[in-house]
């Protein structure tokens, strides 16, 4: 989390594992519960109920067409006989039975793209319900719960991990319905036929089904060598070319290509076994299934030629049409099962955060914003982000209206922690803090937030126009307003420079505007939200001395007339400010203006001098 | 029939071990020429492509090319055996049957490629939607403080309910497109067995024309396996639009000529006018004028006339960070000059060869870039048989002895970029990498920014003892890093260089370095830093 500092930063918990760009084919996650997962997310389907219902008809019908096909074939065939040892053919019979056939076949394809576009709908459906709840989720967590997860794991599970889950519902889900509705049907119209053939016939199944999971059990174990190697070559990869500059400075280029080829040759020598071993499933599955084809032809005409059985020639046709019914869904079953499982993980992962308490508000009283006063005072507060590790003990302060304190001290005082205090981001554990005379746990968290401001060490802006973002505190703003917020903050000089002024959309990582002008943005909404009370981190970081003097300015003119907490560096804060505090292990070690602390010649005389080595007057 | 399966599973084996070997193999090689290629670009030329873009050819594109280069060596003679193997057997077992197939392939062709046309533009607007979704989460990730300060978590979530629905319905269209394809497969395969079985039919009732019932059972195998076929050609079709994008990204790289290639100097030559003034000036910048490629207007630097003599240590202060850092990056040639040339020890520098230029030279940029790998062998790399002597010799110089200090001391493993280090941390450790090669020219490129002055200026007491003959170029912002260098070059707004001299001299003569004492000094910027 960019704006805490090392040392009063609350501990991460390690969760999951990241997921790579690669989630490979066998990508063995298993979700922990399996059942109540499953249950949770044919949940979520059943949000679009009429979509889910007309599908189901649409692939039922589909699936009886399907299974009838081969059935009035073989009628069509059959209608082809021996009489008198001349082939006949009863022609209008057969015709008849094209006939069925051809409007079966023009229907089903209808209701087939009917059932893809309903498919379609389903899953786009499901998951934006999906993502729009886990957002919405996301925004009302608690600060603490994403200081402590690594932004990187959070993000993979509202990315990769929905993703997943999308490709499944979309692809597997409904893949795996149909196939076992097939099944089911070609098993009965096998049976009706002949069930020495069906027997045949799922023994060969159960025969292919059974060496795919051995197969895969023993592949998985290439596949797993392979992401790590692959892991291990991206890793380099980014290292070193991110790190360009430095493989350059030093002359290393030839030296890191050689190393990098090493990774390269294991990568490539342990992909191929995988690959290979991952490619003979196909050719054994397809194997199996030709020696099933020869079986069922074989023993087909063996019952034909017995003439027991009343198979015939059209018989034939029909088993062997079904049987690749039936073991084509087989074969889907054991592929998707793997992508079930997979995204199964994923959304258990999603349910998750969505489980985790959201940020809680008991505060009661109504506190309009706009007749805040702007008096704080700090009562005996105690806080810790771990326990044992106390970061403010007994911290007593008390801040007038309209007042500008400085806070200074060294990293890991406990100066960010006044700020998470205050805004309520977490809450002490000992001593209470007071606005205008009543606590902030009274005060609705809207309402509280309303009334201050903040503006952090690393800018916070959004990839949005450079209007919206001087708005963003805001609901309806009229022109005049922004631009005098802008004014204020020395910011509008830059703006009206751009070639498309307010109307610039901020790039992504920021690039458009200089880290100074950022700052600037950010104290322009500062200014327009209008607080009664301000909170300002300064940055540490270097600026140019033109846009330094500039953000000194609008900091000055930003502050006038609210109440100021300012976590200080710059020495021209300091020392306009009414009142300096200087935090040490937790607590107010000093408190008073600049010659005065100058003249106790303790901790604030240290930190000062240690800026100038030389003559300062 | 079982001779023939057992025949076909074998080489069904083989193929897949052949083309894996040649997918994998072509993977590799590509591997390394991409890799090879950008290690000897210039920096200017990696910056153009941007670091993520390069990673993302090296590891995903060349990835997608891998695999659809195995998908094709394995199904490419595939459809087009069958359709032409079935055609010829259709056509032995029945000049209708052939006629059947000949008209029905045209019309799936057609369908198909309409189809494709229509989605594929999609698709990338569907990546573009996906795109704007994540980046939302992304910003309300990493600006969860600001959000809830603002009391804008209502807002956030009607923005992103926004970007939610463009994907839906989106990515709805592209499905809705697709879903047509398999339908119009099914319901041509399967009028085209029904006719195989009316024409076969009509056959029967024509004696003399021979039609069993096994020969039309065989046509209708081999029309089934025919039509698949084309839908399976038609998926390749699909891959290779993808593939080709990737393969395009990777050529660019591969055909981008390295545009700094070293001199061919040796290390004997000597031009006859340079000999003197080797002993006194190290480098020397000569009416030299830059601007970032690309960049139109001012030029970053212009009209640079500057002499660093040996042993000297000059410090560089100015208004904007970017030209003292191009002025810094001239010297190995990380960048050319536009005009003018910069010269060391008297011979341009275009004339060295770039391996021996950038050994005379340690360079130490602001932001440490260190590798997975223990501190010892990070500082390695500033000179490959260095001992451990003279590692921790130069550790000490660079005030990194915290080092000493970890359980594993030098051999600690700097995992993923340095994340468990300091800022300060990973400045020094850089520095001890430059220091340990005992260059004859040190760049400090704002290399100690993240040290209190007590320790920064313990360093340089240290390195001026140690490392007398080192000229040294010091940048840095602030005025009380740079006080009492031997001289303090100021550059302007403007991109040059108006004076140079000493502190107090500054002082009176340049209004810039005034002003930035002022806002440093009067008003400057209190913090508690690093120190030991």
């Amino acid at each position: 989390m960019a704006s805490q500092s090392k040392d009063s930063a609350p501990p991460v918990v390690r969760v999951g594992n990241g997921r790579g760009a690669y989630s490979g084919l066998l990508s063995s996650e298993k979700p922990k519960n399996t059942r109540g997962t499953l249950v949770r997310l044919l949940r979520y389907l059943g949000k679009s109920r009429g979509v889910l219902l007309a599908l189901l008809a649409c692939m039922l019908i589909v699936t009886g067409t399907e299974i009838a096909g081969p059935m009035f074939q073989q009628k069509a065939i059959d209608t082809i006989s021996y009489d008198n040892a001349r082939l006949t053919v009863d022609f209008g019979r057969m015709s008849s039975y094209l006939l069925i056939l051809l409007v079966m076949f023009i229907l089903s394809g209808m209701l087939t793209y009917g059932q893809g576009v309903l498919a379609a709908k389903l899953s786009q459906q499901t998951i934006y319900i999906l993502r729009r709840d886990l957002f919405q989720k996301m925004e009302y967590l608690p600060i603490r719960y994403i200081d402590t997860h690594p932004s990187g794991d959070l993000m993979s599970r509202m990315t990769n991990d929905v993703e997943n889950v999308s490709n499944a519902i979309a692809q597997s889900i409904t893949a795996l319905f149909s196939a076992v509705l097939t099944l089911t049907g070609a098993l009965c119209m096998m049976l009706y036929y002949s069930r020495l053939m069906t027997g045949v016939a799922v023994l060969m199944v159960l025969i292919i089904l059974l060496t795919s999971t051995r197969l895969t059990k023993f592949m998985r174990k290439y596949y797993k060598r392979q992401q790590v190697l692959l892991g291990k070559m991206n890793g380099q990869a980014e290292e070193k070319i991110t790190g360009f500059r430095t493989v350059a400075a030093y002359g290393k280029e030839s030296e890191t290509l050689t190393r990098f080829a090493e990774v390269s040759e294991d990568l490539r020598v342990n992909s191929i076994r995988a690959r290979v071993w991952g490619s003979i499933l196909g050719p054994i599955t397809n194997f199996i299934g030709n020696f099933q084809y020869v079986l069922l032809a074989g023993t087909g005409g063996f019952l034909m030629i017995r003439g027991s059985s009343g198979m015939t020639v059209g018989g034939i046709q029909a088993m062997l049409q079904y049987s690749k019914k039936l073991s084509h869904p087989v074969n889907m079953i054991a592929n998707q099962y793997n992508n079930i499982l997979t995204a199964l993980a994923g959304a258990e992962r999603i349910f998750e955060i969505m489980d985790s308490p959201c940020e809680t508000d008991e505060g009661t009283m109504d506190f309009p914003p706009e007749h805040v006063k702007g008096e704080i005072e700090f009562q005996d507060v105690q806080f810790e982000y771990t326990e044992g590790e106390p970061v403010l003990r007994h911290l007593d302060l008390q801040v007038k209206e309209g007042q500008k304190i400085a806070v200074v001290g060294a990293t890991g005082s406990g100066k960010t922690t006044i700020v998470n205090l205050l805004t309520r981001f977490y809450e002490p554990s000992g001593g209470r803090i007071l606005i205008d005379g009543t606590d902030i746990k009274e005060i609705p968290k809207r309402q509280l937030r309303s009334a201050i401001a903040i503006v952090l060490q690393d800018t916070v802006l959004f990839q949005d126009s450079i209007r919206m973002n001087i708005e963003f505190g805001r609901n309806k703003v009229r022109e005049e307003e922004r631009k005098r917020a802008a004014v204020t903050a020395m910011a509008d000089q830059f703006i009206e420079r751009l070639p498309e002024g307010y109307d610039t959309i901020l790039a992504e990582d920021g690039t458009n505007l200089s880290e100074g002008q950022r700052q600037l943005l950010s104290i322009a909404r500062a200014v327009l939200a209008d607080p009664r009370i301000l909170i300002l981190d300064e940055a540490t970081s270097s600026v140019d001395t033109r846009t330094e003097m500039q953000i000194q300015q609008a900091m000055v003119n930003l502050m006038k007339g609210r109440t100021s907490l300012v976590i200080a560096h710059r020495i021209s804060t300091i020392r306009d400010a009414d009142l300096i505090v200087v935090l040490r292990n937790g607590r107010i070690a000093e408190q008073g203006s600049h010659e005065e602390l100058m003249e106790l010649g303790g901790e604030y005389y240290r930190l000062y001098n240690s800026q100038f080595r030389g003559n300062v007057t | 029939m079982l001779a023939v399966t057992l025949l076909g599973g074998c080489f069904g084996v083989s193929t897949a071990y052949t083309s894996a070997r040649a997918a994998q193999g072509l993977g590799n090689d590509l591997r390394l020429d991409t890799f090879g290629r950008i290690m000897n670009l210039s920096v200017q030329q990696t910056d153009h492509f941007t670091t993520g873009s390069l990673i993302n050819r090296i590891t995903n594109d060349i990835a997608m090319v891998i695999e659809f280069v195995e998908q094709m060596l394995r199904g490419f003679v595939r459809p087009p055996m069958f359709i032409i193997g079935g055609a010829v057997m259709l056509f032995l077992l029945d000049v209708k049957f052939g006629l059947i197939l000949l008209s029905t392939i045209p019309v799936l062709a057609v369908i198909i490629f309409l189809v494709l046309r229509r989605a594929i533009p999609h698709y990338s607007m569907v990546q573009q939607r996906l795109d704007k979704v994540n980046s939302i989460v992304q910003e309300n990730l990493n600006g969860a403080r600001v959000v809830k300060a603002y009391v804008r978590e209502e807002y956030e979530c009607g923005r992103f309910e926004e970007a939610n629905s463009k994907l839906k319905q989106e990515n709805y269209r592209v499905l809705k497109l697709m879903a047509v394809i398999s339908p119009v497969l099914s319901i041509l395969l399967n009028i085209a067995v029904i006719l195989v079985i009316y024409v076969g039919g009509l056959q029967i009732r024509i004696e003399q024309a021979g039609m069993t019932t096994g020969a039309l059972m065989a046509a209708i195998t081999y029309m089934t396996q025919s039509l698949n076929s084309v839908m399976m050609a038609a998926n390749l079709f699909q891959s290779i639009s993808r593939a080709d994008a990737s393969a395009a990204r990777i050529s660019e790289v591969l055909k981008t000529e390295p545009v700094i290639k070293g001199g061919s100097r040796k290390p004997e030559d000597n031009s006859s006018g340079g000999r003197e003034n080797c002993v006194k000036t190290a480098i020397l910048f000569n009416n030299v004028s830059f601007r970032y490629p690309g960049t139109k207007g001012r030029p970053v630097l212009h009209n640079i006339n500057l002499e660093l003599r040996k042993g000297e240590m000059l410090a560089v202060i100015g208004a904007t960070g970017s030209g003292k850092s191009s002025l810094a990056a001239l010297i190995p040639r990380f960048y050319d000059a536009d005009e003018g040339e910069v010269l060391i020890d008297g011979v341009p520098v275009k004339d060295y060869p770039l391996e021996e230029l950038r050994g005379k030279i340690g360079y130490v940029m602001q932001k440490a870039e260190l590798f997975s790998d223990t501190i010892e062998e990070n500082i390695r790399w500033g000179k490959k048989d260095a001992d451990t002597e003279q590692i921790r010799h130069a550790a000490r110089i660079a005030q990194a002895d915290f080092i000493l200090d970890f359980q594993n001391q030098y051999d600690t493993y700097i995992a993923e970029k340095g994340a468990s280090l300091s800022g300060g941390q990973k400045q020094r450790i850089s520095i001890a990498r430059a220091l340990v090669r005992t260059p004859q020219i040190l760049i400090l490129d704002d290399a100690t920014s993240a040290l209190d002055l007590v320790t920064e200026n313990a360093f340089r007491s240290a390195l001026k003892a140690s490392l007398s003959d080192t000229t040294v170029l010091l940048i840095a912002q602030r005025i009380a890093s740079i006080m009492d260098a031997d001289r303090i070059a100021v550059l302007e707004n403007d991109g040059t260089i108006r004076y140079c001299g000493k502190h107090q001299e500054l002082l009176k003569v340049s209004e810039t370095y005034r002003n930035i004492y002022d806002s440093q000094m009067r008003a400057g910027v209190m913090t508690e830093k690093e120190g030991r």
